[in-house]
């Protein structure tokens, strides 16, 4: 009987398994990754939900002392954090744990107050970078 | 003459080099891929169960909206003066939901809004939220 030669020297199978297992071992780990990334995202998620319901909570109840102490006819500044302004709105901010406040500004010059503005926004001051020198074209 | 029929024949080897190695290669594969399989489903447990999260958060977020819209609703409340209801998200998720309202402000109400996210396997997240509604939004 002829004995064909073996095609396949020692070490191939040694290469292709290192090969497969590196690449398998490469994608298996981004996969893990990934996943890791994302529930960690959805985690800042549900605490930055949560810290914003809390504060709009805050907010509403603080709206409601608000009306109430017009309707009694006392001063907006005797309810906590309202300050009254130059144009009859009063304003308070509302901190929120994860680093935003509620600013709320209310008009209160009809004896009630009227949402003018209600906005969440980030506590820390906008800092411009030194984007250096633009090319302005021409 | 003699010397050559003397000889012994060769022995051949029953173990040949790539057939050991080849051996080698598919134990190390086998070991191998099962710490791979095991890595591929731990990915695959927190994949799913960071987009059920996910989802649960954004109907939670997305009833509450709905509701602080319109705390009063149908205004079909129990006994207990509350007005209870569930909405039904998905199959796997549903959101309680539990209106209760606070008349001692003066110049409107205060609603109180607690919402449960629950899911077959019992609650995933809970909110509670608050709707002050002056009695002047209020519609006739």
């Amino acid at each position: 009987m002829k004995q064909y030669p073996s095609r396949m020297g020692i070490g191939a199978s040694s290469i292709l398994l290192i090969l497969v297992i590196v690449s398998l071992t490469l994608f298996a780990s981004l996969s893990l990754i990934q996943a890791r990334a994302d529930a960690a995202l959805t985690k800042k998620t549900a605490v930055s939900t949560a810290a914003y319901y809390e504060a709009d909570t805050r907010a509403q109840q603080t709206i409601a002392l608000l009306d109430d102490a017009l309707k009694s006819g006392v001063s907006p500044e005797t309810v906590e954090g309202v300050l009254l302004q130059e144009d009859q709105t009063a304003a308070f901010a509302i901190e929120a744990s994860d680093g935003h406040v509620l600013r709320v500004v209310a008009d209160v010059s009809s004896g009630r107050s009227i949402i003018r503005s209600y906005r969440y926004e980030s506590a820390e001051g906008w800092a411009q970078e030194s984007a250096g020198t633009l090319w302005q074209g021409g | 003459m003699m010397d050559q029929m003397l000889t012994l024949p060769k022995k051949r080897s029953s173990f040949s080099p790539v057939l050991i190695e080849l051996t080698i290669v598919i134990l190390f594969f086998a070991l191998s891929a099962s710490v791979i399989v095991r890595l591929i489903t731990a990915a695959n447990a927190t994949a799913r169960a960071s987009e059920y999260e996910s989802r649960a958060i954004l109907a939670m977020e997305t009833v509450a909206e709905q509701v602080k819209a319109d705390p009063i609703g149908d205004n079909t409340c129990n006994e207990c003066g509350a007005r209870v209801f569930s909405v039904e998200v998905d199959e796997d998720l549903a959101v309680d939901c539990v209106v209760t309202s606070d008349n001692s402000p003066l110049q409107g109400t205060l609603y109180d809004i607690e919402l449960t996210v629950t899911s077959p396997q019992g609650k995933v997240y809970a909110l509670d939220a608050v709707r002050y509604l002056p009695d002047a939004e209020v519609a006739p």
